[in-house]
């Protein structure tokens, strides 16, 4: 007798004292969802322009090109390769390599055309990649040219580098400006919903609260009922954002987009906390809303 | 339970909560004093909108008095103190005159809600609810939701919730309203059971023919007034 009766009395067996989910919370699943979505996405471009921005500065950082100006009757092309030699002497220098003035009138050429190149001093350059881990630095490697009486000039890239890393440092604060934002419009959100839960179920918090039941075990019920809501709306989010990257990565985005964006199969790894985040801010905004309001009910 | 200069009025159907300001007319209980001593039981009658349940009301901490003190299981309440006031409910059983069901929640469920909100687990209140709403008539409506349960059987089940955590004070608003006089009897016979292990029993009702069969003692409100009669005595 009593078996029939226990399968049927699952709901307050399982804790499950608010009526479960109407049409306002199926709405409510949908905007966490795209919320959630758009926070992942904010947060994978985060890491991508890190991703990106660290690149590009160990590319910049790696290579100096080296000006040489002749001295007396000495050619361009004796005084790179003079340049060349000393450079490739100095500690912490990589690969050093004096640019053939054709190869030197190849990159201005996309400035200033072919009309004109023939009447200018084409500058004598010398491209040096330096060591990754010990790099030479700038001034040791003036010293050496100096001491071989060789009159050149050292560009580091450096106003490049201050730029890109500039550049790189917006990127990462407006994505995660909008990674914050969105989270806290999903607690905005989360806040409204309990509000209108709280408005829409006041018949059972009254029961509940005439029953003896504190603020905190009223509280509770919406904190978990929302932290489950935010939770799999997160999952959903999170996933539909990890299936976007993926077709990304997967289908060889167009060269241009994968340098300013370099998305890594490990960006998904951000992934996974985020429902659970979703899940956290969702559950203390509902308490906090609960809490506040039973107080105002007095 | 003790009322100490216990007043309440209401202007355009909103508590005043000061009594700046209030006519005696405002007035629809007046300047209470009175004390049910523990164990006690009694009735508290009264013509329509004498304020029988706005003194309910104010004993089960639904409504703040608009002067005066209330004192309830020795302790003075606090009107802001939320967690007094759950506290003090705790030890209630409360019977509504419109019996405040949960509607997503069956017959069962509804019975053993004070019990779940105390922290209690479902093997520890089972056995025990089930022979209470046995007890009530409900015993063939266990899963049953509100919605399909008659008036009578929807009395009995807030009955039973009142009862089910065997609380210090009853506060029990018509509950015979809307069962037949045998149940009604039957519940009465619960309620002084009840009262025989100890709690206080406070039942309004308009049904006078119950309280001559109970012969219990009777407050009557009249013109925001209290007044104590025995039923064989009449009015004091």
């Amino acid at each position: 007798m009593i078996g029939p009766i226990v399968a049927k009395l699952g709901v307050l067996k399982a804790g499950k004292l608010l009526p479960q989910q109407d049409q306002r919370e199926v709405a409510l699943h949908y905007v966490i969802g795209v919320l959630c979505f758009l926070a992942c996405m904010a947060a994978m471009v985060v890491m991508a322009s890190d991703r990106a921005a660290h690149g590009w500065s160990r590319d910049i950082r790696a290579e100096v090109t080296v000006q040489v100006r002749p001295t007396g009757l000495e050619s361009g092309s004796i005084a790179a390769a003079k340049a060349a030699e000393v450079l490739a002497g100095v500690k912490g220098v990589g690969q050093v390599t004096a640019l053939e003035p054709e190869k030197a009138k190849d990159l201005i050429k996309p400035w200033l055309g072919d009309a004109v190149l023939d009447d200018l001093p084409i500058p004598n350059l010398v491209e040096v990649t330096l060591d990754q881990r010990h790099p030479a630095t700038t001034q040791a490697m003036m010293n050496a040219l100096t001491d071989a009486s060789i009159d050149a000039s050292i560009d580091d890239h450096s106003t490049w580098l201050k730029d890109v890393e500039q550049s790189a440092l917006t990127i990462r604060l407006i994505s995660l400006g909008i990674f914050f934002i969105i989270f806290s419009a999903t607690g905005a959100v989360v806040g409204f919903a309990t509000r209108a839960g709280l408005t829409a179920r006041a018949d059972i918090v009254d029961v509940l609260s005439l029953c003896g039941a504190s603020d905190i075990f009223i509280a509770e019920r919406f904190q978990w009922r929302f932290a489950r809501m935010a939770f799999e709306s997160g999952l959903l989010g999170a996933g539909l954002a990890g299936a976007v990257m993926a077709l990304i990565k997967a289908t060889g985005s167009s060269q241009s987009f994968a340098i300013a964006l370099p998305f890594s199969w490990s960006d998904l790894l951000i992934l996974i906390p985020c429902p659970f985040l979703v899940a956290l801010i969702g559950a203390l905004t509902a308490r906090m809303v609960t809490l506040r309001l039973l107080a105002q009910h007095d | 339970m003790a009322f100490h200069g216990v007043s309440l009025g209401y202007d355009l159907g909103m508590p005043k909560t000061l009594a700046a300001g209030l006519n005696e007319d405002d007035l629809i209980l007046k300047n209470l004093n009175f004390e049910l001593p523990a164990g006690s039981f009694h009735f508290l009658t009264g013509p329509s909108g004498s304020g029988k349940t706005s003194l309910l009301k104010m004993i089960y901490l639904a409504q703040k008095p608009t002067t005066g003190v209330i004192e309830l299981f020795g302790e003075t309440i606090r009107p802001h103190d939320r967690a007094q006031t759950a506290g003090l409910r705790r030890r209630l059983g409360i019977i509504f005159q419109d019996f405040r069901l949960l509607e997503h929640l069956n017959v069962f469920d509804n019975a053993a809600l004070p019990l779940f909100v105390h922290g209690a687990h479902f093997h520890e209140y089972h056995d025990d609810v089930t022979e209470l709403l046995n007890w009530v008539g409900l015993k063939n409506r266990l899963d049953a939701m509100p919605n399909v349960l008659s008036g009578g059987e929807k009395q009995r089940l807030a009955i039973a919730r009142a009862v089910v955590t065997r609380p210090t004070l009853i506060l029990a608003d018509e509950p015979t309203g809307n069962i037949d006089y045998a149940m009604g009897l039957r519940i009465m016979r619960l309620f002084i059971e009840l009262n025989r292990l100890g709690a206080t029993v406070l039942i309004a009702t308009h049904d006078e023919g119950l309280v001559k069969a109970s012969g219990m003692p009777v407050l009557e409100l009249r013109q925001g007034q209290l007044f104590q009669r025995d039923v064989s005595e009449g009015v004091r």
